[in-house]
């Protein structure tokens, strides 16, 4: 899902010394604006509606991974994740669809698969003139659910 | 090359046909079937930018500072590859490194670098410096003749061409965390570093160093990355602890008049994404500071020369890498290198080129 569990504080008293210096910097790296700002940014629904018809354009032009969706429901697809992008971005959505992992059990994604979709993704904002910040926004979302998505384990974990 | 995914049967041939894509790019749809849940096992899935650049010792990192990231572009499922050129412009001095490393499933990395460290024209200076300091009287220039008492062989013994070179061989393992998916907590990758140097410097110079020619450096290093970090660009922090005896990283060889003992030193870098491709950035390295020739406190003019000569500055840098591809980044960079070799100010331009594959 693209809510953000983020347990930040209960996770650096967790902290070693190594880390403290680390996190008195990820602690400063809190992005300025909020997600409703972001929301304009992508361009409301419309912009969203546009920026998703792009990933999925691109995605279907990406040898890498347009296999895994040979068979998916595109419609039904881009509607999932023009629900799940405005949601995510503060927009007045809400993704009613099954969890990310539950939607991806199974598939034995490998991370190769994860980042040419993040990839994909980046290309899309790029065209589509996302401001780098917003752009960033997702893309942290997105690559924070990298757990959930990716299934397939490396000969060294 | 339409082949139908009923050819990709047995185990035996999907293998064969996932490595007939993968000799072709990974690019040919016929992967469609065989290839979900499989991967390249030489491939670049990681995103851009994510290899780093390499550092002057060889490993993948900043200019100065190995960093936690495996070299190449491969996931946890594949081996990926880099191959530099480095050339550092300095005040007195030129540093060039070349090499290439190997980055096996996101995890180990082994690296080869050799580095040439030329004195050029400063070389004839030096000999005429400690010259003049061992016999201490001004010698004027020309004259110069290094002198025996010194054990150096010649009449002058770095003359005008003089390099001292050095093989790098490095071990990196990621021990736990990712730069791009820990993004919600504060977690950064962490690998810990071991490289083997050997220094070709002759023996009886190395004798008059006071120093072992062949060394051992380890590193711990932390590097986490906000992709939304400062003003929502991607922001990289890196921490290490070096664990070394290196004089100027072994291009002066290893210990001194005090033996070989192991300092720990701190080393940080960052850097800011302005976009995919383009990273500003800065660097700091600490260097031991080992007493060579003669102990400091000691009598005559020998400790004199060997305090000259021990005078280390930490590395510092600032840099910009442009990552055009992921086969391609170019590093610039002012690098200021401090003292060296009683030579101050050592300052200059930095220019890296790695290719990933």
């Amino acid at each position: 899902m693209f809510a953000r569990t983020s347990s930040r504080l209960s996770a650096i008293s967790k902290g070693v010394a190594l880390a403290a210096g680390l996190t008195a910097v990820s602690l400063m790296g809190i992005s300025t604006a909020s997600a409703q700002d972001y929301y304009a940014q992508y361009g409301g629904k419309a912009g969203i509606t546009a920026l998703i018809n792009t990933f999925v354009g691109n995605v279907a032009a990406d040898p890498h991974i347009n296999y895994y969706f040979a068979h998916a429901n595109i419609p039904q697809l881009k509607y999932q994740l023009v629900q799940q992008v405005c949601m995510a971005v503060g927009g007045p959505c809400k993704y009613t669809g099954p969890s990310m992992r539950k939607v991806h059990q199974g598939m034995d994604i490998t991370q190769s698969a994860f980042n040419y979709l993040a990839q994909d993704m980046m290309n899309a904002m790029q065209t589509r003139r996302i401001p780098m910040a917003a752009q960033n926004y997702l893309i942290a979302i997105l690559a924070s659910m990298e757990p959930q998505i990716v299934t397939a384990n490396g000969p060294l974990g | 090359m339409k082949m139908k995914s009923k050819t990709a049967k047995s185990p035996a041939t999907k293998v064969v046909i996932v490595a007939m894509a993968c000799a072709l790019g990974g690019l040919a749809p016929v992967a469609a079937s065989a290839a979900i849940g499989s991967s390249c096992l030489f491939g670049q899935g990681r995103i851009l930018g994510t290899g780093a650049v390499t550092a002057v010792d060889g490993a993948a990192g900043g200019g100065i500072n190995p960093w936690a990231v495996i070299s190449g572009y491969g996931t946890n499922q594949q081996i990926g590859a880099t191959a530099f050129y480095s050339h550092v412009l300095l005040n007195n001095y030129n540093l060039n490194a070349y090499g290439a490393s190997v980055g096996i499933f996101n995890r180990i990395e082994v690296s080869f670098a050799r580095q040439g460290f030329s004195l050029g024209n400063t070389g004839q200076t030096l000999d005429h410096r400690i010259l003049s300091v061992v016999s201490g009287k001004p010698v004027p220039l020309g004259t110069s003749t290094t002198s025996a008492a010194l054990g150096l062989s010649g009449p002058a013994f770095f003359g005008s061409n003089y390099d001292l070179n050095q093989d790098i061989v490095g071990l990196k393992v990621r021990l736990f965390g990712n730069i791009v998916y820990d993004q919600n907590w504060w977690e950064p990758q962490v690998s810990v570093g071991v490289d083997f140097h050997h220094n070709e410097m002759p023996k009886n110079l190395a004798d008059t160093l006071h120093v072992k020619r062949n060394g051992v450096s380890y590193y711990l290093s932390a590097t986490k990355v906000w992709l939304n970090g400062l003003f929502g660009l991607t922001t990289l922090a890196d921490v290490n602890i070096d664990v070394t005896n290196a004089n100027q990283q072994g291009l002066l060889g290893f210990g001194g008049v005090n033996g070989m003992r192991y300092k720990v030193v701190p080393a940080a870098s960052v850097g800011v994404f302005l976009n995919r491709h383009v990273v500003l950035g800065a660097e700091y390295r600490g260097m031991p500071q080992n007493q060579l020739i003669a102990p400091s406190s000691g009598a005559g003019n020998f400790s004199t020369l060997g305090n000259a000569v021990s005078k280390t500055s930490a590395w510092k840098d600032v840099y910009v890498a442009w990552f055009p591809y992921k086969q391609l980044s170019l590093t610039a960079a002012y690098v200021d290198l401090g003292t060296i070799a009683t030579e101050k100010n050592q300052n200059g331009l930095y220019l890296s080129l790695t290719t990933s594959f």
